[in-house]
């Protein structure tokens, strides 16, 4: 039973992952072209410089909404199809859990928002491993993990206000999810979130509990 | 228990936005006079820029007209004096001209944030005495915690000859790893560099340069007497000193260059809080202006710049402003992510004992449902203020034990 939630969930969100992944290569493609021009243009020791100096991000900002961007995107493929007529009415009368049905379709979800977070870290790494030192690369992971952080929150968010019966409540929850992301984004040097990270974290684990209240407001037909 | 961690949720969120925006619209900056001691009249005075007729004035409250102004304060309107050509030719029996006077004037800051802020990983060193005139960025980086090493930057490979010659030195003047921090000024746009202090394993005190590319290394031997916490390099004009020493008490010196040899000058101002107080030093020939920034208000200094001795003081009390005063009666709860005193990002909670909220509290308990659900309504909004009643409005009956059924 559980293969075939899995199933399904990969059906539903088969092609925002596609769109999400081909977003993500191609900011590491750019990152890499980026990268290159930077030191053919500049040279290296400018490239450096700026960076040690101005504690500068080498890559566009635009990227940071990245991860975000595909948590809501996969979030949405997968929990807009189950409000259309209702559907989730049927998911959740699977001769399983309430509670473990919902946890497989999330976690199902968080996996491959993860994998595919974890494919273009590792991707940017090896990239610009050939540029930069390796305490500049740890400074650019601490920088950009609130962000892919904010991704796996956003998808959870998505899930809560889209698994939400009332249209008031619905929009209710996307204004506090709103607010709570905006903690992702502030601005800091590098290191600076260190000690913000474990507390994201842990606002990240209680997300996940956000879509079974939605889902328990969707079981006794609030309004 | 979902409905209870949303509520906490709600009021976390609204205990750092609300009290944010109120914040925003009601916060105004903190504005001290702009004071500086005049040599003629021997006294701290406030300098008005605003005031174009008398921008002078003493802490007896006579004016000065901007003539006077100038004269009154020839090591701060050198410039001005010597384009009027009124530039005098000496000032307490010490000759003046604009090189000298150039040379002995420098402005230094230092900001709480600093000593709450991710340690830089990677140094550059620059040449220290370049053949060229101005500073060059080098080729390459170094790291220094458990050993030293250089990195070069075309092709991000560490330079084992350099690293082994600095290695070879630092072992040589018995520095032990790891390195507990080193301070150092990376800007290139200074006439010259004196390189890093570091401190070693053992709380000594390292001054580490490049010399025509050979390595220099001296134990400063500025922990036989103070216990260190912070160093800021500061290459000034008359290369009178390398920079600001703090010790752990608080103490405020500057690290002499003497024939070689280190030298510890202590300024005499009160204990220097490192992590809450802001430290301005504006100097001239004769004279140091220093400022030292409290959460209490301001303490102006006049310190001698010979021996660093204390002439003159002047206290500016801290005035809260709109915010400060609604802060604690508006919010007895409140959340903050950065601060003015750090770099990092992590969550502070603000307690207050305000009770402007009460009234909430007592409607809480009039409208709420059953008498438990009042009591804890009210308990819950005497403790998280609005932003718990926010919460409890948008997550009607949190504390109700078990969800009704239609």
């Amino acid at each position: 039973m559980i293969q075939a939630i899995l199933y399904k969930e990969w059906i539903k969100s088969r092609r925002a992952l596609l769109l999400a992944t081909a977003l993500m290569a191609g900011y590491v493609a750019y990152a890499a072209v980026h990268a290159g021009q930077i030191f053919r243009v500049d040279g290296a020791v400018a490239a450096w410089a700026t960076l040690i100096l101005k504690d500068a991000f080498p890559l566009p900002a635009a990227g940071q909404w990245l991860p975000l961007l595909a948590g809501v995107l996969v979030g949405l493929s997968q929990y807009v199809p189950e409000m259309v007529d209702k559907r989730l009415k049927l998911t959740l009368h699977l001769p399983l859990p309430e509670r473990r049905v919902l946890s497989v379709m999330l976690l199902h979800g968080v996996a491959t928002l993860l994998a595919l977070y974890a494919a273009t870290i590792l991707a940017a790494w090896a990239i610009l491993a050939g540029y930069y030192p390796p305490e500049l690369l740890a400074g650019f992971l601490w920088r950009a993990l609130p962000w892919f952080t904010a991704g796996i929150a956003g998808y959870l968010c998505t899930a809560w206000a889209c698994i939400e019966p009332a249209w008031t409540r619905r929009l209710t929850n996307a204004v506090i999810a709103t607010g709570a992301l905006s903690a992702f984004y502030l601005d800091a040097p590098a290191g600076g979130y260190l000690p913000m990270l474990p507390w994201l974290a842990l606002l990240t684990a209680a997300a996940f509990c956000l879509p079974f209240h939605s889902a328990a407001r969707f079981k006794e037909g609030a309004r | 228990m979902k409905k209870l961690l949303l509520a906490l949720l709600v009021t976390a969120l609204a205990a750092w936005v609300l009290p944010a925006l109120v914040q925003k619209a009601t916060r105004s900056p903190e504005r001290y006079p702009f004071i500086y001691y005049s040599s003629l009249l021997r006294e701290l005075c406030v300098i008005d820029y605003g005031d174009d007729d008398e921008p002078l004035q003493d802490l007896a409250g006579k004016r000065y007209t901007t003539a006077q102004f100038d004269s009154l304060l020839p090591l701060l309107n050198y410039r001005q004096l010597m384009a009027d050509g009124h530039l005098p030719d000496s000032i307490d029996g010490i000759a003046i001209t604009p090189p000298v006077l150039h040379a002995a004037s420098f402005v230094f800051r230092r900001y709480p944030a600093e000593s709450d802020a991710p340690p830089p990983v990677l140094h550059v060193l620059f040449e220290s005495m370049p053949r060229r005139v101005g500073i060059e960025m080098p080729g390459d980086v170094f790291r220094l915690d458990d050993k030293i090493e250089f990195i070069d930057c075309r092709d991000n490979r560490v330079n084992e000859e350099k690293s082994a010659r600095f290695q070879q030195m630092l072992e040589r003047r018995d520095y032990h790893f790891p390195a507990r921090w080193n301070a150092g000024n990376p800007n290139p746009r200074k006439a010259y560099d004196e390189g890093y202090f570091s401190l070693d394993a053992d709380g000594r005190l390292f001054h580490i340069k490049m010399v025509n590319g050979r390595p220099y290394v001296r134990d400063t031997r500025a922990s036989e007497t103070v216990d260190i916490a912070a160093f800021s390099v500061l290459e000034v004009a008359s290369k009178r000193f390398y920079g600001f020493l703090f010790g752990g008490q608080g103490e405020v010196y500057i690290l002499e260059a003497n024939d070689g040899a280190y030298h510890l000058a202590r300024l005499d101002i009160a204990p220097f809080d490192l992590h809450h107080d802001q430290l301005t030093i504006m100097a001239n020939l004769l004279y140091w202006n220093v400022a030292v920034t409290t959460p209490a208000g301001r303490v102006y200094y006049a310190l001698r710049s010979d021996d660093l001795a204390r002439v003159a003081e002047h206290r500016v009390a801290h005035a809260p402003d709109t915010w400060e005063r609604l802060a604690g009666r508006l919010f007895p709860l409140r959340l903050t992510l950065e601060a003015s005193n750090s770099a990092y990002i992590r969550p502070r909670l603000h307690l207050a004992l305000a009770w402007m909220h009460a009234p909430l509290a007592l409607l809480a308990v009039a409208f709420a449902g059953g008498c438990w659900r009042r009591l804890l309504y009210a308990i819950y909004i005497l403790i998280a203020g609005i932003p718990g009643a926010i919460a409890l409005l948008v997550m009607p009956g949190i504390f109700t034990l078990k969800t009704k059924k239609k």
